[in-house]
């Protein structure tokens, strides 16, 4: 059984399927692809995977993992050209590694998010968001848990619009999502669009 | 853009997003003719329907045409388009509904007319089709209801009565042939094709069959949802229509002859679609899965030919008579969920009143092939309200499935579940019951209570319709003129989903019968079998004569044998 570490990609309205739909995706296009995977035991065999940590629903990311089972060694190219033949076009597979980690999750040392607020009527004032958007407001305030972000600047500014870079670290399953500020009562008049920009993989890769 | 942040704001975006895999987008030519498929309930109902299946993948493969979905939003998006001013648009592309020009609705259920009105006013179509313009889509419906579309006239264009293949091409090239002309001209045109009408231009009709299903087209893929949905796997149509007569059944009588795809049609189709669409599970759709002429060979070699793959088959509500250990054991090979049997009614006396010729022993031995190849849960299908049932026939429905159940254990050695499903009969037009009466809601709870009685602490789950809705599928099912007045009203006063139990809105029907003066008792007492019937005008190739004869067997508790196809020339189906 050999472990590969695929990458893929989540945009346009592919951020609208949840993570368990998605596995059931992936499932399937490992049956659609013929890749000889394992499987897992059971009742009700399933196909095995590791998959990171799930992106809330309406996230776009350029930076999703899972590892996939493979019963044989395959070429790392070719499986990746196999699988995007079967795939859809804004679920597209980028890299495809053979690796020897065990949990997925335990390599992974926090993400980089593109957070973009803007107003639902052009009314609403950006201020508002702007204060919220500052990792002292967001922990001192217990909306993030004290540690978990790492830091949120600021890269462009409008009348009714604001784009923010939002690191947060990664450390027992959780981190600092964006999508806390979604369910504050001050967003209710703003919308969020959000896209995971980059992932931090721990120092060390065994 | 402004679409993207309505759904955003929906509580399950996935109904709306479409680009799903195998989902078609045709390159779109000036002169191409647009067609809308749609289900009139939410996306995870009516993805499941084989119609909708066929009919999308068919049209899409015609040259000079293409199909895209509808279905109606959930309670939360149908605000936020209202609130939005926002048009419904189609699944695929977005385009608003009214761009489009045919939109083709499949009636599978009575209570989903409602919803069908919805669709209509947030597309922007006029709800009435005599306000409809030159601009607007015409509105065609088909499927089991529209064999009884009285309550629904006043709301469409056309009706299309039997097969639908052959339809849509036919469809296609009026609409192709007939642009710059009115509305009333092509649906006049439109009029010629066989199995179809328009009530506004003459009630008159013969349904249209397709005689070899070898020569039908059916998909080779399917489209898989992200989100789950009903019948979520791939489905084959092996058979259409039932060769038993079973007196209540609708789709019995109006599907028939009973006809069958080969073997080797239905293997290629299934190759395709596993390799198109990744499902581990393959459903052989039919009335009656288990009639089907080979069916351990074609499972079998279904099971042969994706060995070691995990492919799993099931089969519908099997008939029990000849549900064999040896069927058991091969749907049974990869994976194993459940097993629904549908003895109908309690007693012996009872099917051969319904003419389901199925006896009590029957049940035990299939019970036993079941217990016996490992299966640990079953589902028993009955109805209350049969014409001529007594309590000691609801009785009977409670003694067998305990004594199913203490057969099932003793084999099974251990765990052996089962669940009774009841719904209350509604008479069907077409069929031998149209005249019948529909039972009173008191007697339907008091036999529902006996039954509770019987079963109480053997850990047997009970399951039975509710009594309002099954009523107001009474009085469409048997609707006539009045009824289109009685379902705009309701609709007007906000019902809709009125099958879902969550949703029915119990004041907007209540209302209704107050402004148009309904008497719901009229469409649930016995018909004089003399009298005419508003559905008489749609000839579904059975002869009245036939059905009243099958009507007075069932009094007597007569039973009539399965068809004999190509030597029987009795009903007029063949």
């Amino acid at each position: 059984m050999e472990r590969y570490r695929v990458r893929y990609i989540k945009k346009g309205m592919m951020k609208y399927i949840s993570h368990l739909d998605l596995i059931n995706y992936f499932s399937r296009l490992m049956i659609r692809a013929r890749v000889d995977v394992e499987f897992t035991h059971g009742y009700n065999p399933k196909v095995k995977f590791e998959f990171g940590p799930a992106l809330p629903v309406g996230f776009e990311s350029e930076y999703e993992y899972f590892n996939m089972f493979p019963k044989e060694k395959l070429d790392e190219n070719e499986l990746l050209n196999l699988l995007n033949s079967k795939s859809l076009p804004n679920l597209t597979i980028k890299e495809i590694k053979n690796v020897e980690n065990r949990k997925l999750s335990r390599t992974i040392d926090g993400f980089e998010f593109f957070v973009k607020i803007s107003s639902k009527n052009n009314e609403s004032e950006i201020s508002l968001m702007e204060k919220i958007l500052k990792k002292d407001f967001l922990e001192d305030n217990g909306i993030v848990k004290k540690d978990f972000i790492i830091s949120i600047n600021v890269i462009k500014k409008g009348k009714d619009f604001i784009e923010v870079k939002w690191i947060t670290n990664f450390k027992d399953g959780q981190y600092g999502s964006p999508k806390v500020v979604t369910k504050l009562e001050e967003f209710k008049d703003f919308y969020m669009d959000c896209n995971k920009t980059a992932i931090m993989w721990k120092t060390f890769q065994k | 853009m402004k679409y993207e942040r309505i759904i955003n704001q929906s509580s399950k975006p996935q109904r709306y997003i479409g680009e799903e895999l195998n989902s078609i987008i045709k390159d779109k030519n000036p002169g191409d003719v647009k067609v809308l498929v749609g289900y009139p309930d939410l996306y995870e109902i009516g993805m499941s329907n084989m119609a909708l299946r066929i009919f999308y993948f068919l049209v899409n493969s015609i040259e000079g045409a293409h199909a895209e979905r509808i279905f109606t939003p959930a309670p939360d998006m149908i605000e936020l388009l209202r609130k939005n001013n926002y048009p419904l648009t189609s699944i695929e592309t977005k385009t608003p509904i009214k761009e489009f020009d045919l939109l083709c609705l499949t009636l599978q259920y009575e209570l989903t007319y409602s919803a069908m009105l919805t669709i209509l006013e947030l597309g922007r179509i006029p709800i009435f089709s005599q306000e409809r313009s030159d601009d607007d889509p015409l509105v065609v419906i088909g499927g089991p209801c529209a064999t009884n579309p009285e309550p629904c006239l006043p709301f469409v264009d056309l009706i299309s009565i039997g097969d639908g293949e052959g339809v849509f091409e036919e469809l296609i090239e009026v609409i192709k042939n007939c642009r710059g002309l009115s509305r009333l001209e092509k649906i006049k045109e439109a009029c010629k094709i066989e199995g179809v009408f328009s009530p506004l231009v003459e009630k008159k009709v013969k349904r249209r069959i397709i005689r070899n299903l070898d020569d039908a087209f059916h998909p080779e893929t399917t489209i898989v949802p992200f989100m789950s949905t009903v019948h979520d796997r791939i489905s084959i149509e092996v058979a259409r229509g039932c060769p038993h007569g079973c007196r209540f059944c609708h789709a019995g009588f109006t599907y028939r002859p009973y006809r069958e795809r080969s073997v080797d049609n239905i293997i290629e189709i299934a190759k395709k679609q596993v390799e198109s669409t990744g499902y581990n599970e393959i459903t052989l759709a039919s009335l009656s899965a288990s009639d089907y002429t080979q069916i351990n060979e074609l499972v079998e070699k279904l099971n042969s030919t994706f060995s070691g793959r995990g492919i799993s088959i099931s089969l519908p509500s099997l008939r029990i008579s000849n549900f064999s250990i040896e069927l058991a054991k091969m749907i049974g090979m990869v994976r194993r969920g459940g097993l629904t049997l549908a003895p109908e009614a309690g007693s012996d006396r009872m099917r051969k009143c319904i003419n389901k010729g199925v006896e009590a022993e029957d049940l035990m031995e299939s019970v036993i092939s079941a217990a016996r190849s490992g299966w640990k849960r079953m589902k028993l299908y009955f109805m209350l309200g049969l014409p001529g049932e007594t309590d000691d026939d609801a009785i009977e429905i409670a003694r067998l499935a305990i004594e199913a159940q203490k057969l099932g254990k003793k084999i099974s050695k251990g765990g052996f579940s089962i669940t009774i499903s009841i719904s209350s009969f509604v008479p069907k037009p077409h069929t031998p019951f149209q005249w019948a009466a529909r039972i009173d809601k008191g007697s339907y709870l008091n036999r529902i209570d006996l039954i509770k009685d019987m079963i109480r602490g053997k850990n047997i789950n009970l399951k039975y319709s509710h009594t309002f809705i099954s009523e107001l599928e009474s009085i469409f099912a048997r609707g006539d003129e009045k009824t289109s007045q009685f379902l705009y009203e309701a609709w007007k006063r906000g019902a809709i989903f009125d099958g879902w139990k969550e949703y029915i809105n119990y004041d907007a029907w209540l209302e209704s019968t107050d402004i148009t003066s309904l008497n719901w008792q009229d469409y649930f007492n016995p018909v004089d079998v003399n009298k005419e019937l508003p559905w008489d005008y749609i000839d579904m190739l059975v002869s009245k004569e036939f059905l009243i004869k099958e009507f007075e067997k069932s009094k007597t508790g007569s039973s009539t044998s399965d068809c004999n196809i190509g030597k029987c020339k009795i009903c007029g189906a063949c």
